[in-house]
């Protein structure tokens, strides 16, 4: 008898866990309310700098890389994402222009002129911002509840997105509307999950780190 | 006698450095005339096949491939969409066997069309005939001290 209760009391729990870890999905009016409340909190943030430990699950090799950088904001078009470790990599966003540094070449691209460019800057600057959350033209959104988190499911419109993503994830952070973690999930099974860690916002940013 | 020391040999590169529980990471770049590309290239043995995964610094996958040690060529498992094309396939399966080899130390007998050359433990493959060049350099697990550039 004993051993039954402990069985049902061990699978009550796992059910609770279960439970917790999925998130719920909202109705239509309260999605509305939660994005356009997201919105809101994207278009009062000023300037934000993380950590990020970007962490990419391969399917076929079954291994992961960790790479961890920083990430800096300055409203309302400045970006810098750059990776220290174990590789060395930055990508600036300044305006109408962009800057690409690796270890071996630096390449300057003026956004205007570059079609492809010009989509990865203003895609990469709204999923930062939040701003892809009412981008009605490149994603279909929904939204659920994840406890301390939204959880804001992003489904590609665009052909050339769709070749590549089957759907990206961003947390938004309760509390204050803040991304928490970017989950890119690619159609050939790969994951790659973006935490954002000890955020700073507003952050005093020198404009030097996103001179190009 | 001889025989039996070169065929202790390739298989002792066969084995080594790529073992099943030690994946080879490289910083790599692709260069062609117009521009190029880099990148993390991970590699890892399994089973009789050597696996590779090539993708940018954000994670998105550009080319995933499998050697296989019996026929000595180059599968590959996928393409991102807009190096997608049969001519392009065509040079990487081609240039992709002997970066595999190189980077594996198995024998690789590349031919005139490339020049390779090994400098600062990075290793270099040129393709004359498609004027591509590419670099693995070794990828380092170390965390690296990085200056925080907000203002005080």
């Amino acid at each position: 008898m004993k051993l039954i209760h402990s069985i049902l009391v061990t699978l009550a729990l796992l059910l609770l866990t279960v439970a917790d870890a999925v998130s719920a999905p909202l109705s239509a009016a309260r999605q509305k309310e939660v994005v356009a409340s997201l919105s809101k909190a994207a278009a009062a943030m000023s300037s934000m700098s993380c950590d990020i430990v970007q962490t990419k699950q391969m399917s076929l090799l079954k291994d992961k890389m960790v790479s961890r950088g920083k990430m800096y904001y300055k409203k309302s078009n400045k970006l810098r994402w750059e990776y220290t470790s174990p590789y060395t990599y930055s990508l600036i966003l300044n305006g109408t222009k962009a800057s690409m540094k690796g270890k071996n070449r630096k390449d300057v691209v003026d956004v205007d002129n570059n079609k492809v460019f010009k989509e990865i800057s203003r895609i990469m600057m709204s999923t930062v911002t939040g701003n892809a959350l009412t981008s009605t033209s490149d994603f279909t959104s929904t939204v659920a509840d994840g406890n301390a988190t939204w959880e804001v499911t992003l489904l590609p419109k665009r052909r050339d997105l769709r070749q590549m993503f089957s759907k990206i994830i961003l947390s938004f952070r309760k509390s204050d509307s803040q991304v928490q973690r970017i989950r890119l999930y690619e159609k050939k099974g790969d994951v790659t999950t973006i935490e954002m860690k000890n955020i700073v916002s507003p952050a005093r940013l020198n404009d030097s780190l996103f001179t190009i | 006698m001889i025989r039996c020391l070169l065929y202790s040999l390739v298989l002792l590169a066969m084995t080594l450095p790529v073992t099943a529980t030690s994946p080879l990471r490289y910083r790599f770049s692709l260069s062609a005339k117009n521009g190029g590309i880099e990148g993390v290239m991970v590699m890892n043995r399994e089973d009789n096949d050597i696996v590779g995964c090539m993708f940018n610094e954000f994670g998105v996958s550009g080319i995933d491939f499998s050697y296989n040690l019996n026929r000595h060529s180059v599968k590959l498992l996928h393409v991102m969409p807009f190096l997608d094309k049969w001519y392009i396939r065509m040079v990487l399966r081609r240039d992709l066997k002997y970066c595999v080899e190189l980077l594996t130390g198995m024998p690789c007998a590349p031919g005139r069309r490339f020049e390779i050359s090994c400098d600062d433990g990075s290793t270099t493959l040129s393709d004359r005939q498609y004027n591509l060049t590419f670099t693995f350099s070794p990828l380092e697990e170390t965390l690296t001290e990085y200056s925080d550039g907000t203002e005080e």
